[in-house]
């Protein structure tokens, strides 16, 4: 589908994927262990690293869907939450069950590109895709998917350990939302900017806000484990989201063609 | 049988219905699911327009995140202020009011990013197509975002002498919900969506092959065609056919098994469903014999007539 590819064929961009790909990984890392010591009040701290993981996770789509994914982003996007999901809650009951709760974060990371491996090997091998990059952006979405998904379950009980998580996050239905969320924010911002002029930094604006809004929704959800951290995590999302959609709406209308406000599109020669 | 349970197994399925046709009319404003590829290629093919271009991924994912986002809210409010009488409906509605903005936000980024994204083409970005749909777009999120929750909070109650419909809390089958509605929006709304406002130039019965993709019609009878006159045209049949079918869907989820028990209920349900492919499949050969280009006869001819101009 011609709408997917961007002008130059592969990704190229502006921001190093390899430097998201290093915040993602150990800023998103840190960030869960940082908000998981500080209990309540360290929730802001997990959700900024759950938007590091999905800006992170966005820019992996971005690369892997420039081969002109077209109509599958979405669907890359939702296989890769699925699995971030699973290894998730698999990382986190695995570390509890070897009584070494401190690892689950890296556990959960481990399974995830694990399962990610296996599902791009699945797709590049037996179903026939023909797309060089997707071992590593398959791997990278799901590892992308795992930590947004433990840092806002983070953010919201407090803690990384299994059985606050699995209490206010898994019990209350919140890992269904954060899921669809989660989903969203990592396949939507290339999926809302493809096409030929498609630019990588416009795309990351995008990306930016879609993290923040979900880390606005996630401060309202964390309100059901009491205590004020919910409230510094929705303010926190809110500043950052208008930041961030501003600097996209304002490269947008720079970017388009021209911006208008009334009237007819232009004559162009066809 | 238990007469309350039936009573509101038939409102969850009136309300279904309520919120079907809202989803499969919000899409058709918004470009979404399967033309929204095609209004995207436009500009492409030469045809700049002045058309909403939603592309918030597919109405599935779209629909659990928006009716995911507005259960979750009602969750906390039901579990924080639920004593007060009364208070789940207003609770559902604050948890829809929020799940409209995030649908306002997501709207915003796809179609300025899917427009910009063509800005080679020349195609303009137009401010007051993307303000004059907002309204029309959110306002059909909300009233689809309520209706699923609303049925969904019916699932968790209980009722009557009986027990809850579902044992799941309310956020999971909310978003379960929204899928489920996405899904059939997207499925049953297409075959009767803005394809037909979009494509009117070419036959009907015919589908939008590849070929033809992005071929779109983009002026009215006065001005430009926008996405309020495909939201005009669909909400005559595309809309209310949406909701029956979704309405149906949760029906059926639920009426066969209230009224004959779990293993009647699976026999009924089973004997409905082959029924319901039998009426399908000879509606849709009705349908195409009737009214579609299908009709080898008059292919034919005009193939021969075609041939008589030719010589």
């Amino acid at each position: 589908m011609s709408a997917g590819g961007s002008a130059d064929g592969a990704a190229a961009g502006a921001v190093s994927s390899t430097m998201l790909l290093a915040l993602g990984i150990v800023g998103g890392l840190i960030c869960i262990y940082l908000g998981g010591f500080l209990g309540d009040n360290g929730s802001v701290i997990a959700a900024i690293g759950a938007v590091l993981a999905i800006v992170w996770g966005a820019d992996a789509i971005r690369r892997v869907a420039s081969y002109g994914l077209g109509t599958g982003v979405p669907s890359i996007g939702y296989m890769s939450l699925s699995v971030g999901v699973i290894s998730a809650l698999a990382g986190i009951s695995l570390a509890t069950l070897l009584k070494m709760t401190i690892l689950g974060p890296v556990f959960a990371l481990v399974i995830a590109i694990i399962i990610g491996a296996i599902i791009a090997i699945v797709a590049t091998k037996i179903v026939g895709m023909k797309i060089p990059i997707m071992l590593q952006c398959t791997i990278e979405i799901a590892g992308a998917a795992c930590l947004s998904i433990l840092a806002f379950s983070t953010a919201i009980a407090g803690s990384f350990l299994m059985i606050p998580i699995y209490e206010h996050v898994v019990a209350s239905g919140f890992i269904a939302v954060l899921f669809i969320v989660c989903t969203m924010a990592i396949q939507h911002p290339f999926n809302a900017c493809l096409g030929p002029n498609e630019d990588q930094v416009r795309t990351l604006k995008c990306a930016a806000s879609t993290a923040f809004l979900s880390m606005t929704l996630v401060g309202l959800l964390s309100s059901i484990s009491g205590g004020l951290g919910w409230f510094i995590v929705t303010v926190v999302g809110l500043i950052g989201w208008v930041i961030s959609f501003r600097a996209f709406v304002k490269a947008s209308c720079e970017d388009a063609a021209s911006t208008r406000w009334a009237g007819l599109w232009p004559n162009v020669e066809e | 049988m238990d007469p309350v349970t039936l009573g509101v197994v038939a409102l969850m399925g009136a309300v279904a219905t309520i919120g079907g046709a809202a989803e499969d009319l919000e899409s058709d404003i918004g470009s979404q699911s399967n033309p929204n590829s095609q209004v995207q290629l436009a500009p492409q093919m030469g045809h700049l327009h002045r058309m909403i271009n939603k592309a918030a991924s597919g109405e599935p994912v779209a629909y659990g995140v928006w009716c995911g986002v507005a259960g979750a809210i009602a969750y906390i409010l039901i579990t924080m202020f639920g004593f007060v009488p009364g208070f789940p409906v207003i609770a559902i509605a604050i948890g829809a009011a929020v799940a409209a903005c995030v649908h306002a936000i997501y709207t915003v980024t796809s179609h300025m990013g899917r427009i910009v994204g063509q800005s080679q083409f020349e195609q303009p970005l137009f401010m007051d197509v993307l303000t004059q749909s907002l309204g029309p777009i959110v306002g059909h999120g909300f009233i689809t975002s309520f209706c699923i929750v609303g049925i969904s909070y019916l699932m968790t109650i209980p009722l009557g002498a009986s027990p809850a419909l579902h044992v799941f809390p309310l956020p999971l089958l909310a978003m379960l919900w929204g899928i489920a509605l996405g899904a059939i929006g997207s499925s049953t709304g297409d075959v009767h969506y803005g394809a037909e406002s979009e494509y009117q130039k070419f036959e009907f019965g015919g589908g939008t092959p590849v070929a033809i993709q992005g071929d779109i019609v983009t002026k009215a009878p006065l001005g430009a065609k926008n996405s309020m006159d495909v939201v005009n045209f669909c909400a005559k049949f595309g809309g209310p056919l949406t909701g029956f079918c979704f309405g149906l869907v949760v029906f059926f989820s639920f009426w066969n098994t209230v009224v004959f028990g779990l293993y009647g209920g699976i026999i009924v349900g089973i004997i409905i469903v082959i029924l319901l492919i039998i009426m399908n499949d000879r509606l849709e050969v009705f349908a195409r014999n009737t009214y579609g280009p299908y009709d080898e006869g008059a292919l034919s001819e005009s193939a021969a007539e075609e041939a008589a101009e030719e010589e």
